[in-house]
């Protein structure tokens, strides 16, 4: 900024209210001014042209218009007519006519006055414009031009160099902005080369995808087809039973002799062996259900093999008998292997079909047979998921009649839900409607040493399939995943003593 | 009891509705917000020769405001009142007697030399008296450094132009007012030079209008639609490819707030002012000469590539994510002294 706006910082400037107040009576004076002004009025004007006595040298000095009028007024003392006036004023604004010319020729219309200074001013003229003033004055001129012209020059130059500087400036700034678009168009082409990247790498993982998802419907529908096909299969099963069930029943109807209406003792009998077989179809059902398919118990069952074949083979001969044998995938096992072995069941249904396929079967109760066989008679008994479902006294009794018709050095094995597994004991053991109590592997042990067997061996057995299973440093994390996810049944292995 | 705080505003007296009108206005919802109970104080201003300057000088000097908590004054003269507790967010002073003065007097009489003298000396003593003085930009504290000697706090705020949003990329947009300070002449000689066949949209009124009808007279491509209502305005940034704003020193340039509220990048003049510091030359706009041909090649530039200027607006949109109105009165709210009254 110029000298002029600095700041004058004495004390006396700083004061805001001293420099108001000094306004304040400004303002003040100025209005007093203004009235004082406005109480007098000036007078009228009057027509300077018309009241003035001309000289000739005046004359020349005034603008067009009032020239036209005052060389009227001058020379002869009245106005000029409009068409007077105009003309006069466009000769000497267009034609450019010279005002020395035109006095000369007022001076000479007829009637004129005399104008103070004419002829000096006449003679004036003349000079001026004679040759040699003329040629003067030219002279004159060229000596100044001559003069002026190094500092014209420089001039010009500096402003021809003035506008190539600009000029450079300004293509500068085009080629940078160039260069900017180049840099752009080569961003442009790496986003494009990104773009296609992506757009390559999207596709593969769709490609990807697409497969993943074929195979999993796949998988999906082939396991559909598969469950499909194994609830087609139960319940063709639970028809065909359905079916034999009523077979067997009027076929004990037919074979019993013809009750008369007043044969109430065979009707009742009749009744009687009837409502014993009433869930037959239905107990077997719910195993086929909850107990697994054929193949999986056959393959659980494979454990114990290796020990009733070394059994049969130590004790020399002597038949295998399995207590409640149900479908009777065992005694299957066991025939594939050449074992002989012969099952007792109290479904006449599940009877029924082990006979059917071949197996040796009797619909009966299992200890009423076993107290019938002659003592030293078996190699082995078998009772898988029987034990559970007896009464004390008759449990007691199956083991003393068990110790009776084995051969010395003969197995008993018993097969049971193990309750020390607390998801079994409150819970999946009661899946069966038909158990009773839950029986603890010390309490199995305890009976069977109690009633005379020895080499008691307990085998756990079916641990849950818990797939978040990890080895727990915290004991007691330890022990409840061991309670909540270990063995889930378990057998108990005992020997007659040799 | 809420703080009763006065913002003394200037009533222009040629009743023109402009951006001052707007930014009183925010600023009072904005201090209603941080929980003061302001309200406009409208004085009239007449600037329209010295003997009125030294009557609005006074009748703001003169002003009562003791019923107030507080005052907050913006715009030459409204500093001058008097109160304890004051608090100066700067707007302008009487520019013709700053940074215009060279281009209003060419050839100053003594007398108006020595009018700016005491002017120059009434506001510095002014500006002396308030607790704390913030400007609306830089440019407005670098003339209080340059000419009064005093400091001053910058702090920006953000246009009251409702309803910003985003469109297209069509036209080059030029708003505001016409006249010389703002210089639209620029564009126009620049469309001139121009091949592109892109359009320049001139909005707004102003005493010069009549001037850059004439200079643009002839090129199709130059549209004039005069004054426009706010969504109008609002509409026509949000269909812009770059805005143009070429004033000379601008204080502040709401223009270069709302292009960049519409995501949209500003070409601007290295002196311009405010505007070319806050626009980032290729980043958010283009800082070019005072030059038609600078602001030529600029706009062709853009006009190839729209999506070098939607990034550059981008850029200018994310730059103001701190200039907010709550900012600008919890500031001016604490500088008054009420921060821990009106925090209970």
């Amino acid at each position: 900024m110029d000298t002029d706006g600095t700041i004058n910082t004495s004390a006396a400037e700083r004061d805001l209210d001293g420099l108001m107040e000094q306004m304040r009576a400004e303002v003040a004076e100025r209005r007093q001014a203004a009235e004082a002004n406005a109480s007098s009025e000036p007078p009228n004007e009057p027509d300077k042209l018309a009241v003035r006595r001309w000289t000739a040298h005046a004359l020349l000095m005034l603008p067009a218009p009032e020239f036209a009028r005052a060389v009227y007024l001058a020379f002869l003392g009245r106005e000029p007519s409009p068409d007077e006036f105009v003309r006069l004023r466009d000769r000497l604004l267009i034609e450019h006519v010279g005002r020395m010319r035109i006095l000369r020729e007022f001076r000479a219309s007829p009637g004129a006055r005399t104008v103070e200074g004419f002829w000096l001013e006449s003679v004036k003229d003349r000079l001026y414009w004679s040759p040699p003033a003329k040629f003067g004055r030219a002279f004159i001129r060229v000596i100044v031009n001559i003069y002026h012209s190094p500092r014209w020059t420089r001039e010009f130059i500096a402003r021809v160099e003035l506008l190539e500087r600009r000029s450079a400036e300004a293509a500068a700034a085009v080629r940078a902005l160039q260069s900017g678009r180049a840099t752009d168009r080569q961003n442009m082409l790496k986003q494009g080369k990104q773009l296609q990247d992506q757009l390559v790498s999207t596709k593969q993982g769709w490609d990807a995808a697409l497969a993943n998802r074929a195979g999993a419907l796949e998988n999906r529908i082939s396991r559909e087809i598969h469950e499909v096909s194994t609830r087609l299969t139960g319940v063709r099963t639970d028809h065909w039973r359905a079916i034999r069930d009523q077979n067997l029943r009027v076929e004990a109807l037919l074979a019993t002799d013809r009750p008369t209406v007043l044969d109430v003792d065979g009707t009742q009998s009749l009744h009687d062996r009837e409502k014993s077989h009433l869930l037959d179809a239905l107990y077997l059902s719910f195993e086929d259900r909850y107990r697994g398919t054929r193949e999986d118990i056959k393959e659980r069952q494979r454990v114990y093999l290796g020990r009733i074949s070394d059994c049969v083979a130590a004790t020399g001969h002597g038949a295998v008998i399995d207590i409640g044998c149900g479908r009777g995938e065992w005694l299957e096992l066991l025939g594939e292997t050449g074992i002989s072995a012969n099952g007792y069941d109290l479904n006449r249904i599940a009877a029924e079909e082990c006979r059917e396929r071949g197996l040796d079967v009797t619909l009966g109760d299992a200890i009423e047979a076993l107290s019938k066989l002659p003592d030293e008679s078996c190699a082995a008994i078998t009772g898988f998921h029987i034990i559970e479902h007896l009464p004390f006294e008759i449990l007691v009794k199956l083991l003393d009649q068990s110790l009776r018709v084995l051969r010395p050095g003969g197995l008993l094995v018993l097969e049971t839900p193990n309750p020390s597994n607390l998801v079994v004991a409150a819970e999946t053991f009661y899946f069966d409607p038909t158990h009773r109590n839950p029986l603890p592997s010390e309490l199995t042990s305890y009976l069977l040493k109690s009633r005379g067997f020895s080499d008691i061996e307990i085998l756990p057995l079916h641990p849950c399939n818990w797939p978040q299973r990890q080895d727990y440093t915290d004991p007691m994390l330890s022990y409840l995943q061991d309670k909540l996810f270990g063995p889930q049944d378990y057998a108990a292995i005992a020997r007659k003593s040799p | 009891m809420t703080p009763r705080v006065a913002i003394v505003a200037s009533l222009s007296s040629n009743g023109e509705q402009g951006g001052a009108e707007r930014f009183f206005v925010g600023l009072r919802d904005a201090l209603l917000g941080a929980g003061l109970n302001a309200e406009i104080l409208e004085v009239y201003n007449n600037e329209s020769n010295f003997d009125q300057i030294r009557k609005s000088y006074l009748r703001f000097y003169d002003l009562d405001l003791a019923r107030f908590d507080g005052i907050i004054s913006a715009k030459a003269p409204s500093f001058v009142a008097r109160h304890s507790n004051h608090v100066c967010y700067l707007m302008h002073t009487i520019r013709v007697f700053y940074d215009m003065f060279e281009s209003a007097f060419p050839h100053p009489t003594r007398e108006v030399l020595e009018q700016r003298h005491l002017i120059h000396a009434l506001d510095t003593a002014a500006l002396s008296r308030p607790k704390r003085v913030f400007t609306i930009g830089e440019e407005v504290a670098q003339r209080l450094q340059n000419y009064n000697g005093l400091q001053a706090s910058v702090m920006r705020h953000p246009t009251s132009l409702q309803g910003l949003h985003k469109g297209a990329f069509n036209y080059f947009f030029l708003p505001g007012r016409l006249h010389r300070w703002k210089r639209p002449h620029l564009a126009i000689e620049a469309m001139r030079l121009m091949k592109a066949p892109v359009e320049l949209v001139i909005s707004g009124t102003g005493e010069d209008e009549e001037t850059y009808r004439r200079l643009a007279a002839g090129d199709e491509r130059i549209r004039f639609v005069g004054y426009v209502a706010d969504e109008a305005l609002a509409d026509l940034y949000a269909g812009a490819l770059a805005v143009i704003f070429t004033p000379q020193n601008e204080d502040l340039g709401l223009v270069t707030l709302e292009a960049f509220g519409s995501g949209k990048p500003v070409i601007t003049c290295d002196d311009s002012g405010e505007p070319a510091r806050i626009v980032k030359d290729g980043r958010s706009g283009f800082i070019c000469h005072a030059d038609p041909a600078h602001l030529a090649a600029a706009m062709e530039h853009l006009a190839h590539a729209p999506d070098r200027a939607r990034q550059m607006g981008q850029a200018g949109e994310d730059s103001l994510v701190d200039v907010t109105w709550s900012k600008v009165a919890g500031n001016l709210r604490d500088a008054l002294g009420f921060r821990e009254l009106t925090a209970r």
